[in-house]
């Protein structure tokens, strides 16, 4: 089965590609901050961050529409918290909106951190920011296994569709949660056979890592870049009234 | 001189009760290849889950005289390697090096000395230009070559394999079978492949309903018709 992974442009020739993960999770996480504390007079300068975006896509060499592509699934998330603040805050429609456009950034940067980093070095890059070895654990087993327990459920569903013939819309429900329980089973019996491989080969419950990252010129460079830019972004914003 | 895997009445039930091993006595010697055979629900993934302690009987198995206790478990799996039948399950780290590196990692080796044994073993199983790939991006030829390489990059005494040739196409079976032949350990292999047990083993072992039934020279057991039938592993 044909997945679209999540770093799918990790390997492409680019700028972006090249920097030291770390880096670029910080920058990324700064990002995403200076976006959301923005205030709602000074909404204008978010036209700057989304500037900032378009860069980095172009320095990565990953086409725009792509982004847009796998950020359409955060849309309607974005758009739910937008219409609750809206009776939340008692306050102007233009106010959810705002919160719309930086909840859609904050995304967007997201996507672009992820599809430029393979996602084994984003794993690391996270473990090496102290982030607790067991979440990037679970991170990293998500991510290799989403793919198979998600080709099971289709083969299974595949090899209940081979044998529907007619049936109401209630009746396919209930198989439906009943496929879905049993790929939940032998999801959990898959993991005791990967505890045991773990075992065998010497796991005893501490998470060993090999660390090889090491900072370049040109990741310092790029981190004083983003600095900077975040730093004039925001004076610009209280200076301009 | 001691066997380097001896199997002393080994009985092992699940905790459901099934009786899944009862007092199988088998030696192992030094280079060996044994071919572990016998009907669907024999026992022989059990006894193969006994070898490096991921399962305890009564405890009668010595690896080079060695029991397995909580003492000496780390000890023996640095000896015995286990290969599981389904890939998947062998292969659950985010990419074919930290898979690779994940068993000479658990044993406290140095980075060089990992990163070497990493690059020797891809070399081995000839995967290393897989090695920064992710293994949900690899066939599942290539996935089962890279489960080799997980145990081979820690330079097991004894290899311990799990219906190694199931679900490959014939050319990669073949290629499986050839990399096997050329490895110079001692194999303990659970299979259905009678062919490939004929080409590799010199030794084979019968299980049936947990029981071992048969235990001798390859050729011989082999060419006992009526022994394959009588548990299933040939056509009457």
């Amino acid at each position: 089965m044909k997945h679209h992974f999540a770093d799918e442009y990790s390997q492409v020739d680019g700028i972006l590609q090249k920097i030291d993960p770390r880096i670029k999770i910080i920058s990324a996480l700064l990002f995403v901050f200076l976006v959301n504390i923005t205030p709602f007079t000074k909404a204008f300068s978010l036209i700057y961050y989304t500037f900032i975006l378009v860069l980095c896509s172009l320095l990565a060499n990953v086409p725009l529409l792509r982004i847009f592509q796998k950020s359409l699934v955060s849309l309607p998330f974005i758009i739910f918290f937008a219409l609750f603040s809206l009776f939340y805050h008692h306050r102007q429609p233009w106010f959810s909106g705002v919160i719309v456009i930086k909840a859609y950034l904050s995304i967007l940067a997201m996507i672009l951190l992820i599809s430029t980093t393979s996602f084994s070095h984003f794993l690391k890059a996270l473990q090496k920011l102290k982030i607790p070895v067991i979440l990037v654990m679970i991170l990293s087993f998500m991510y290799r296994y989403l793919f198979v327990i998600t080709d099971e459920l289709m083969n299974v569903k595949t090899a209940k569709d081979a044998r529907t013939v007619g049936g109401s819309a209630w009746f396919h429900t209930k198989v439906l949660a009943n496929i879905i329980g049993v790929v939940f089973i032998s999801s959990y019996e898959r993991s005791e056979r990967i505890y045991k491989a773990m075992l065998s080969r010497g796991f005893d419950g501490t998470i060993r890592t090999l660390d090889d990252f090491k900072c370049k010129n040109r990741d310092y460079l790029f981190g004083f870049t983003a600095l900077s830019i975040f730093i004039i972004i925001k004076i610009m914003e209280y200076s301009l009234q | 001189m001691s066997p380097l895997i001896e199997i002393k009445d080994l009985s092992y039930a699940y905790p459901d009760g099934n009786l899944a091993l009862e007092n199988v006595s088998l030696e192992v010697e030094e280079g060996d290849c044994i071919g572990l055979i016998g009907p669907n629900g024999a026992g022989k993934s059990t006894l193969l889950l006994h070898m490096n302690g991921i399962l305890h009987g009564n405890n009668q198995i010595l690896i080079e005289g060695m029991e397995i206790t909580p003492e000496t478990i780390c000890q023996v799996r640095e000896k015995v390697a286990l290969v599981f039948q389904d890939p998947e399950h062998q292969l659950f780290m985010p990419s074919v090096y930290e898979d690779v590196a994940f068993g000479p990692v658990n044993m406290g080796w140095s980075k060089d000395k990992v990163n070497w044994q990493v690059d020797l073993a891809l070399q081995e199983v000839d995967m290393l230009s897989a090695k920064h790939r992710s293994s949900h991006h690899l066939s599942f030829g290539e996935k089962k070559r890279i489960s080799l390489a997980t145990v081979l990059s820690m330079k097991p005494k004894i290899l311990v394999l799990d219906e190694p040739s199931s679900n490959l196409d014939p050319k990669h079976r073949w290629e499986l079978i050839d990399l096997l032949k050329n490895l110079n350990i001692t194999k303990l292999i659970a299979t259905h492949d009678l062919e490939l047990v004929s080409i590799l083993c010199n030794k084979v072992a019968i299980l049936n309903r947990g029981l071992l039934k048969a235990f001798g020279p390859a050729s011989e057991i082999l060419s006992n018709k009526d022994l394959l039938v009588s548990y299933d592993l040939a056509k009457p």
